[in-house]
């Protein structure tokens, strides 16, 4: 049994007690997030991840371990499935591109930013290594809408 | 959503207890015969993490608790659809041990294992479950006359 699926990626890189963030500009989805994006067709799920954040901060990231998944369970029985990495290691020289301007923060500081939709609860896969998937499914009563809005959602963390 | 593919979802689970594993010895007419560990299909409505605890309970009779996704292994096939397995570890369980009809489940030693009698691509599957630095297997081909390729990465 096959179901539509989109797949995508997001990957937090870690230096001493830093992250690499990216504060996204697309009025959709904006805010603080990690670099990410979609798996092309015939991409691995790390080769996707390795370009994306190539492309989104000019870093070549090495050895890329997956620590999570983020799903959106759709009520039509499709779903949008995002494998979560995280890295310590890459070179090249840091650079924003025209999906927001990427930069250095304390991890420690990251809940008390200007987070992206849903980046609260995804920070904690990232960050519990209890946690392996973030699971969204439409609440109950949502009568289905042209815009995604995401207080049309629930969530569970496991 | 112009951008989905067809993808069909499944998990396997390494339960472990020190350096024992729990294995299903698969019989030939559920397919795919061989040594392997639990899994199957994840089914509508449900999240990866409670397929995988359905899953090993109806296959070992054992319920378990926090599992931690450790990797996936996929097939990129020739028309861009998917089939990913999500793999999962486990050392936390609870119940009494019993096989399913697709076959017997026991524990066997974590370095018996390459001389068992494994389900195709078992060997490199192990390599995801064991290396800490290795977090997927895929499999594609360049086109259907030719082999898969493995990657590991």
């Amino acid at each position: 049994m096959t179901i539509p699926t989109e797949l995508t990626n997001m990957c937090m890189l870690s230096c001493g007690g830093k992250v690499l963030v990216q504060n996204r500009v697309d009025p959709l989805w904006k805010g603080i997030t990690f670099p990410g994006g979609h798996v092309e067709p015939g991409e691995s799920f790390t080769d996707a991840v390795i370009r994306e954040f190539y492309e989104e901060t000019g870093l070549t990231i090495d050895k890329p371990v997956l620590c999570g998944v983020k799903q959106w369970m759709y009520s039509d029985g499709s779903r949008s499935i995002s494998f979560l990495y995280q890295a310590e290691r890459f070179e090249g020289e840091l650079r924003s591109s025209d999906e927001g301007n990427v930069f250095w923060v304390e991890r420690d500081e990251l809940p008390h930013m200007n987070l992206a939709s849903g980046m609260a609860e995804t920070l904690r896969v990232f960050l519990e290594p209890s946690l392996s998937e973030l699971a969204y499914f439409q609440k109950s009563g949502f009568a289905g809408s042209e815009e995604w809005h995401y207080e049309d959602w629930d969530f569970q963390l496991q | 959503m112009d951008r989905q593919i067809k993808a069909e979802l499944t998990n396997m689970c390494m339960v472990y207890e020190g350096s024992r594993v729990l294995v299903q010895k698969r019989r030939p007419e559920h397919g795919w015969p061989g040594v392997t560990f639990p899994g199957g299909h994840v089914e509508p409505g449900e999240s990866i993490t409670q397929s995988v605890i359905r899953e090993v309970w109806e296959e070992t009779g054992l319920t378990v608790a926090e599992p931690r996704l450790c990797g996936v292994k996929q097939w990129i096939e020739d028309d861009g659809s998917r089939y990913i397995v999500f793999l999962y570890k486990c050392n936390q369980f609870s119940g009494e041990l019993s096989a399913s009809e697709e076959g017997e489940v026991f524990w066997a030693e974590r370095a018996s294992l390459p001389g068992m009698n494994l389900s195709s691509g078992m060997e490199e599957t192990f390599r995801v479950f064991f290396e800490d630095d290795i977090s997927e297997l895929s499999y594609y081909r360049e086109d259907p006359d030719n082999d898969w390729q493995i990657v590991l990465e």
